[in-house]
C-alpha cells in the first residue's frame, strides 16, 4: 500500500500560481553535495545541481515512501495552462530523520520549494529545501 | 622497451609498497596496529584463523554478555559520506591500492560520471551486495543471539547473517555467489568476528571502485562507544587489489528520532530513473505518465 495524499477536486485543482525566482548559482561543491545527499538511491546527474529555482505552487499530492518520495504540485505560468511539477525528495527513512513526515505537506496547501532543477527542462526537480505559507521551513538539519 | 615492460611489471608492487609506506607513515599507532593484520597475512582465511587463534580462550558467548546493539542504526558521515573508506579526501581517489585493470575500471568509472552517465545497480533496485552494504547511508538494525547475528539494511532490504555457532562455510560446489555472501564468525568477548565469502562482483559505490567475484573479508565489529559501533574490515581481493584494502567504519545508533522503524524498500514500485540508451539516467515525471 502506498501512501498517497490525493487532492482531486480540492483547492489545489483550481488555486496555482507560480513564481520563479531567478536561479540562484550555488558555489558547485556545496550544491552536488545536496543532490547527492538527497537522491543517493540513483544518480542526480540529471538535475542541474549548479542550480537553485524556487517553485511557489499548491500540493496536489506527497507521496512519501522509500526509496523516493515526490511532491508533486500544480503551478502556474505565466500566460499559458497550469503546469504540473514532480519535485523527487529522499526516501521515507531518511526524511523522517530530517523532521520531515507524511503529513508534512496536505494537498490544497500553498508551499514554496526550492530545488535543483532537471537540466533537460521538463518539470521535474530534486527538493533542496521548501518553506510553507506559515513560514515554517522543512529541510535537512544542518 | 624491455626497462620500460620491467617498470610497469613491478608498479603495482611500487604502488603497494608507497601506498603502504605513506600509511604507515601517516597514520596513528593505533591505527598501524589495526591495519597490520591485514598486510601481513596472504589470504583473509589466514587473516581469520590467527584472530580465532588469538580468542581461543574466550569464554563462549551467554545471552547476558551480549553487546546492546538494539535500536536503529546509521552509518556515521550519512549521506555526505559515501565512499567506501570515510578517510578518503573529499576531492581525493579511493584510498584502495587497486591492480593496474581495476585502476583503469574506476578511471572510467569517475569519467563517465562527469559525463553523466552513471551505471549502478542500486539505481535499477538491485542489491547493494557486501561488501557495499557497509558504505549506505540508510537505516540499520541488529538482531543478536550468541549463535547467530542479522544485520538488516533498509536499502533493498538487505540482510546479512552471521553464523557464530562453529559451523564451516559452504564448500565451493553448493554455494551461490550471493550479494550478501557468506558469513561466519565467532565472538572474541563482545567483539564478533567474521568471515565472508561467495559474493559477486559489484562496486563499493557508485564513485567507487570495483570488486571482483573472488572478494573476501574479516570484519571485527564491536561497540566503541555507547552509541557507537565499528566494523574494522580488512578486504581481500587479489584480481582488484594490490594489498588488502583496511577500512574502518562507523555506525551511530539514532537516538533523537522518536518511533524511527525501518521501512519495507519497495523500490521496482516507486523508481522513477530512466536509463537511457548513451549511459545517461533521467527521470519519468507524472506528465510523461498521462502520455
Amino acid at each position: 500500500m502506498t501512501r498517497r495524499n490525493d487532492c482531486k477536486g480540492g483547492a489545489g485543482d483550481v488555486e496555482m500560481r507560480i513564481r520563479r525566482v531567478a536561479p540562484i548559482l550555488m558555489a558547485a561543491g556545496l550544491a552536488g553535495l545536496g543532490a547527492q545527499q538527497a537522491a543517493a538511491h540513483h544518480s542526480a546527474a540529471m538535475y542541474d545541481s549548479a542550480k537553485t529555482v524556487a517553485v511557489e505552487g499548491v500540493v496536489k499530492e506527497w507521496l512519501y515512501q522509500n526509496p523516493h518520495s515526490t511532491l508533486t504540485m500544480t503551478v502556474a505560468e505565466p500566460g499559458g495552462p497550469e503546469k504540473q511539477w514532480d519535485i523527487e525528495s529522499s526516501g521515507s527513512s531518511v526524511l523522517i530523520r530530517w523532521g520531515i513526515k507524511r503529513n508534512s505537506f496536505l494537498p490544497g496547501e500553498k508551499v514554496t520549494v526550492r530545488v535543483h532543477p532537471l537540466k533537460d527542462g521538463r518539470r521535474g526537480a530534486l527538493f533542496v529545501d521548501a518553506t510553507k505559507a506559515d513560514g515554517t521551513v522543512l529541510a535537512r538539519p544542518g | 622497451m624491455g626497462l620500460d615492460r620491467a617498470f610497469r611489471a613491478a608498479l603495482p608492487s611500487l604502488a603497494a609498497g608507497l601506498a603502504v609506506g605513506m600509511a604507515l607513515c601517516m597514520a596513528p599507532a593505533s591505527a598501524v596496529a589495526a591495519s597490520a593484520p591485514g598486510l601481513q597475512y596472504k589470504t583473509s582465511w589466514e587473516h581469520y584463523l590467527a584472530l580465532r587463534k588469538a580468542a581461543a580462550g574466550a569464554p563462549a558467548m551467554t545471552w547476558a554478555g551480549l553487546p546492546d546493539w538494539s535500536g536503529v542504526w546509521a552509518r556515521e558521515g550519512g549521506f555526505t559520506s559515501m565512499r567506501f573508506d570515510p578517510k578518503q579526501p573529499k576531492d581525493g581517489r579511493a584510498t584502495a591500492v587497486l591492480t593496474p585493470e581495476y585502476q583503469a575500471r574506476y578511471e572510467k568509472r569517475l569519467a563517465d560520471l562527469a559525463k553523466g552517465i552513471h551505471r549502478d545497480p542500486v539505481s535499477e533496485c538491485l542489491p547493494a551486495g557486501y561488501p557495499r552494504f557497509l558504505t549506505e547511508p540508510y537505516s540499520r538494525e541488529f538482531i543478536v543471539r550468541p549463535e547467530y547475528v542479522v544485520w538488516i539494511q533498509e536499502e533493498g532490504n538487505e540482510v546479512r547473517r552471521f553464523y557464530l555457532d562453529g559451523r564451516p562455510h559452504l564448500p565451493d560446489d553448493e554455494a551461490n555467489p550471493e550479494p550478501e555472501g557468506d558469513s561466519i564468525g565467532f565472538w572474541n568477548g563482545q567483539a564478533l568476528v567474521v568471515h565472508t565469502n561467495h559474493l559477486r562482483a559489484g562496486i563499493y559505490s557508485f564513485d567507487q571502485p570495483e570488486f571482483s567475484d573472488q572478494v573476501t573479508t574479516v570484519e571485527v565489529i564491536r561497540s566503541v562507544g555507547k552509541d557507537v559501533i565499528e566494523d574494522d574490515v580488512t578486504v581481500y581481493d587479489p584480481p582488484a587489489l594490490v594489498v588488502p584494502w583496511h577500512v574502518v567504519s562507523r555506525y551511530q545508533r539514532i537516538v533523537d528520532v522518536p518511533n524511527i522503524r525501518l521501512n519495507y524498500w519497495p523500490c521496482l514500485e516507486n523508481s522513477k530513473a530512466v536509463f537511457q540508451p548513451d549511459g545517461t539516467v533521467t527521470v519519468r515525471l507524472s506528465d510523461d505518465e498521462k502520455k
